[in-house]
């Protein structure tokens, strides 16, 4: 069994939303800190303007490695395995996480499409345990709708509430 | 036994109350404002005195009969239509006329059930009967019981032996022995004053600690000059400098006296935490019986709960600074319906010898004792614990120092809070690391994490929801990560949480979960 790769389509998703956070949030949040930090140069201390320059440059730089490289990095990152028995979530670029959820243990799944994700056809299949809501992100829209419906059977399966539906995967592996 | 049975007349009184509440609050804050505008001076006087005083006073309490009898009317209709049905699986609970609410609550399905009295229901021969089944709720903010209803004490007790000999006859489908439920159980906890005593005295926050050597530093500046100065000054030429510099200061005496303040206050807190202690768990039990655990404690407000064991997910063992230097350790219970409102606590035992502890859930729950190897330790994870967080935090008292150095005269003191922080931040480190464990069998997953606040995890197996590790570039290189594992608790996202282990771990908790 091995590890899949989120649909490609991910990456230019995460880049357009990105860029949408830079215009929006970055680029605003930086002039507002050369604003206060030229006018604390002003009246009271004069290396406030070097380092309102300095904390709007990092702002802006470290949005554009959002956009540039990072979605590159995340793409290899985030894979997913859907098994007979477990699904595997790995993602993260600094902070890397490996999840592993038991079929047993999955109460209901969902899927879920935010507005920057229908445009790419993209969607997220959310998986929710008594304890937690776990999340594979950007896949393909009717990929998503077949990994729903096949955990659903599992699901009952492993339950015994369907035996005939979850006996035609007895062993089987999902592969989109 | 499927007639409805209506629940006790206080019922009606208790929801009176509940109402009326607001408006009595209401009346109090008017006759304080007005006794307030009265005191202003004489011509505030002259001006009230002016008012129609009797009449005012007689249409409010005209207002006040009337409001208060339409609501007393309405709180006895509400009464009226409030009942329970027990039938051979379920329990049908009905309420309100104009908007009905009837809530089926399987027999199997209910978790918790709860017999508190407070002081009044205690006079009224009363009992608060809840019942829990632990449910999840998006239309409250709290996860609050199924039902809530004041009954005959007598009435309380038959309700609730009906429930559990059907409940066990349901899932085991054999006939229940009666006679176990009747009568007192036998208590294999019994919790004295003195455990509470312990319970109060250890339940103390670190940062009493964090005082008490700032105090000692200074206390051993003061007394070093008089008497263990000499040799001290021989030994350490530093620490002569130092205490020398510290004398100087006059800043020490006024945090002397600061400390000493707090002294008092942490004192007259542990008095209070003791007295509570005391009150709230008063005659503290537990006891198992058949499939259930009982437990009863308080003074004035008495708590009886009933709780399934197969509904018990894990138990909790917390240990903070000075009970770990006790050997003392409390237990807690993660059971669902049980600890998910705010004024609940799932506390199994308050106050044991850690030694102790496999020999007391034995009695009550052999489930969750077990004797498992502790894998070995990387001693890279000494490094993650230990070592980075106390060169990061001298890095920053580094740059508090230079910087705060400008502003603050005594930097002294500055620099020896620097110094307490660090070895503080060691401290936590050094015994994070070796608290830190993680181990599982068939039926058990043990976490253990925690520095100066040790908690251990026992989860049973079956209710891990899904296992997590996380990891960054430089860990990965030494082979260690950090364990997350999520279990089904009374609250969303209950985790508990191992860090820099080794990662060669995470396969075999991984399949042991899964199977």
């Amino acid at each position: 069994m091995k590890f899949q790769r989120v649909d490609a389509r991910a990456k230019t998703k995460w880049r357009f939303s990105r860029i949408l956070a830079l215009l929006f949030a970055v680029i605003p949040a930086a002039a507002v800190v050369l604003l206060i930090t030229s006018a604390i140069a002003e009246e009271a201390w004069q290396p406030a303007e070097t380092l309102g320059i300095v904390i709007a440059v990092v702002l802006v730089t470290a949005q554009l490695l959002q956009i540039i490289l990072y979605p590159i990095i995340e793409y290899a990152q985030w894979q997913y395995l859907i098994a007979p028995d477990r699904i595997e979530i790995k993602k993260g670029i600094f902070y890397r996480t490996h999840t592993v959820i038991p079929i047993s243990r999955i109460q209901h799944v969902a899927v879920t499409q935010g507005v920057l994700q229908r445009p790419f056809g993209l969607a997220t299949v959310q998986l929710h345990t008594a304890g937690d809501v776990m999340e594979i992100q950007e896949l393909r829209a009717d990929m998503a709708e077949k990994i729903c419906s096949y955990l659903q059977k599992r699901v009952n399966f492993k339950l015994g509430r369907d035996d005939t539906s979850g006996q035609a995967r007895v062993g089987g592996t999902y592969h989109g | 036994m499927a007639e409805k049975r209506r629940c006790h007349r206080a019922y009606i009184w208790e929801l009176f109350f509940k109402r009326i509440a607001v408006i009595i609050v209401m009346a109090v804050t008017t006759c304080i404002s007005v006794a307030g505008s009265m005191a202003g001076g004489e011509a505030a006087v002259r001006d009230m005195s002016r008012l129609p005083w009797g009449k005012m006073l007689l249409l409010s309490l005209a207002v006040l009969l009337v409001f208060g009898g339409v609501t007393l009317l309405y709180c006895a209709f509400q009464w009226r239509h409030t009942y329970i049905s027990l039938h051979e699986d379920a329990l049908d609970y009905e309420t309100g006329y104009f908007l009905k609410k009837r809530v089926t609550i399987p027999f199997e399905q209910i978790n918790t059930i709860d017999m508190g009295r407070n002081v009044l229901e205690k006079l009224a021969g009363t009992c608060r009967l809840k019942i829990d089944t632990g449910a999840y709720s998006n239309t409250q903010e709290k996860n609050q019981p199924e039902m809530n209803l004041v009954f005959d004490l007598k009435e309380a007790y038959n309700i609730r032996r009906y429930i559990l000999s059907r409940s066990e006859q349901y899932s085991h489908r054999q006939p229940y022995d009666n006679s176990r439920a009747i009568g007192e159980p036998k208590w294999a906890i019994h919790a004295g004053i003195g455990d509470f005593i312990l319970y109060g005295l250890t339940s103390s926050s670190v940062w009493k600690l964090i005082w008490l050597l700032a105090i000692g530093v200074c206390v051993a500046a003061e007394i070093s000059a008089a008497f263990v100065g000499r040799a001290m000054q021989a030994a350490l030429p530093f620490l002569r400098d130092l205490l020398e510099k510290v004398e100087q200061l006059g800043a020490w005496k006024a945090l002397l006296s600061i400390a000493a303040g707090y002294l008092i206050a942490s004192l007259a807190s542990d008095i209070v935490t003791i007295l509570w202690a005391a009150v709230r768990f008063f005659d503290f039990r537990v006891a198992r019986q058949g499939r259930n655990i009982l437990i009863r404690y308080g003074l004035f407000n008495e708590k009886n709960y009933t709780l399934q064991v197969r509904n018990i997910h894990a138990v909790i063992v917390r240990q903070n600074l000075f009970q770990q230097l006790v050997g003392r350790c409390s237990v807690e219970a993660v059971c669902m319906g049980l600890g998910d409102e705010q004024t609940e606590t799932a506390l199994l035992f308050p106050i044991i010898r850690k030694k102790e502890l496999n020999a007391n859930l034995r009695m009550v729950l052999p489930e969750y004792t077990t004797d498992m190897h502790t894998q070995e330790r990387r001693s890279a994870g000494l490094l993650f614990h230990a070592v980075m967080p106390a060169m990061l935090c001298a890095a920053a008292c580094a740059v508090v120092y230079r910087i705060g150095g400008h502003w603050i005269e005594h930097t002294l003191l500055l620099m020896l809070c620097c110094m307490i922080a660090v070895v503080l931040v060691l401290m936590g480190g050094v015994m994070s690391y070796f608290n830190t464990t993680l181990d599982w069998n068939q039926k058990i997953v043990s976490v253990q994490s925690g520095g100066f606040h040790k908690r251990l995890y026992r989860i049973r197996t079956d209710a891990v929801q899904e296992v997590q590790m996380k990891t960054d570039p430089v860990r990965e290189m030494f082979g260690i990560v950090t364990y997350y594992v999520h279990y089904h608790g009374p609250r969303f996202n209950n985790t508990s949480v191992a860090g820099n282990i080794s990662s060669a771990y995470f396969r075999e908790l991984a399949e042991i979960v899964e199977n």
